[in-house]
């Protein structure tokens, strides 16, 4: 699948409402720390994250539920597949394997299903489903392309 | 006539190798032979530290290494504004600052240096500043001009929100608003989506929307 394709699917999502951002930013610590301790309790864990890297997914956590938080009180898909691709190539450059945003992704969504109502949790997995859904597509395209960030410097030789 | 390219290249080599007192000698040297200093913002500084957020995110340098290719340049870019010779009296203010979340301030420093550069007042006031205290210190202020910069898309929204903060409070008072940083790069739409009056994509260009945004007769009328 290639990067329109994802832009294109991604701007035809139902956003979630203004109320779900704001409790979306509400619970974003507490559920980062829960995740993290489920996280923690994978006895896979090392290698969906590589070793030592366990201060690198507990930041990675903090920041995925701040970024849902700002994505859907603003949402703009091209930034959003843009991101998605820099955190892919980002996290894979430290270590972190594909399988561990297969693991993550739904022991997120269990996370938000705690704090959330169950009219937000119904607009907030609209978001988790459809990256979850979308793995392989940006483990592909972080594997094929350079991200945005990274094509920004003109000092790259590549 | 200096190839700005290599100058670079020896520069970030030198911060690579922590050699930061050799990384300024060459830049300073080149200066002190009449390389413009905005060349050196240009030219030199920006490729370099996108060059820098480029190694870390494909992991070939570490964070403390990062910071301190930061923390360098922006001592060097202090040590550079004795070299400027500024143009005085534009009579024109301006604000600049990254809200909430944003970390990443040099980018807007090197804003605030050029406008500084060609006569405006400028009021930096650096990474993680509360909307509330930008809403505050414009309200105390009154500068023509508010600049704020996102460099990761999370902080687009935290714009907005102080965009519409401002907007509120001051109606028919609110100062024109330019944005910029990576992630309007990323999506230039996003600046009509916050409520922006224009989006620059580095220091330069920022301060030539500035002259059109908020013309000089504006600052004295």
């Amino acid at each position: 699948m290639d990067k329109q394709t994802l832009f294109d699917s991604a701007e035809a999502l139902i956003l979630p409402s203004g109320n779900t951002s704001e409790s979306l930013e509400m619970y974003a610590d507490i559920c980062a720390k829960e995740l993290t301790a489920v996280m923690h309790d994978r006895s896979e864990l090392q290698n969906l994250i590589g070793e030592g890297n366990e201060h690198v997914m507990e930041i990675n956590h903090h920041n995925h539920f701040k970024y849902i938080a700002s994505l859907v009180s603003l949402y703009d898909p091209k930034s959003f597949v843009e991101t998605v691709i820099w955190v892919f190539r980002t996290y894979r450059a430290q270590g972190f394997q594909v399988d561990y945003w297969r693991v993550m992704l739904p022991q997120a969504k269990r996370v938000l299903k705690k704090h959330l109502t169950d009219g937000e949790y119904a607009e907030a997995v609209i978001i988790y489903d459809w990256l979850f859904n979308n793995i392989s597509a940006f483990a592909t395209l972080s594997e094929e392309e350079t991200s945005f960030y990274e094509k920004i410097s003109p000092m790259h030789e590549g | 006539m200096v190839d700005t390219a290599e100058l670079a290249r020896t520069y970030l080599d030198n911060l690579l190798a922590a050699q930061r007192h050799a990384a300024f000698e060459v830049v300073m040297a080149r200066v002190e032979s009449g390389l413009p200093v905005t060349s050196v913002y240009m030219e030199v500084l920006q490729p370099v530290m996108y060059e820098v957020g480029r190694l870390w995110q494909v992991n070939e340098i570490d964070v403390p290494t990062e910071h301190y290719c930061t923390a360098a340049t922006q001592l060097l870019m202090a040590r550079l504004f004795p070299y400027v010779l500024e143009r005085k009296g534009s009579g024109r203010s301006m604000v600049g600052c990254c809200l909430g979340s944003e970390l990443h301030e040099l980018g807007m420093r090197m804003v605030c240096d050029f406008f500084e550069f060609e006569g405006w007042d400028t009021y930096f006031m650096g990474a993680i500043t509360p909307g509330p205290g930008l809403v505050k210190t414009v309200v105390e202020r009154k500068p023509h001009l508010v600049c704020l910069s996102a460099t990761m898309s999370r902080g687009v929204p935290q714009i907005k929100e102080a965009i519409d903060a401002l907007r509120r409070e001051l109606g028919d008072a609110l100062p024109k608003i330019m944005v910029g940083g990576l992630a309007f790069l990323m999506n230039p739409d996003l600046s009509h989506r916050v409520g922006a009056d224009g989006m620059a994509s580095d220091a330069r260009s920022a301060t030539r929307m500035a002259s059109e945004l908020v013309p000089v007769s504006t600052a004295y009328a």
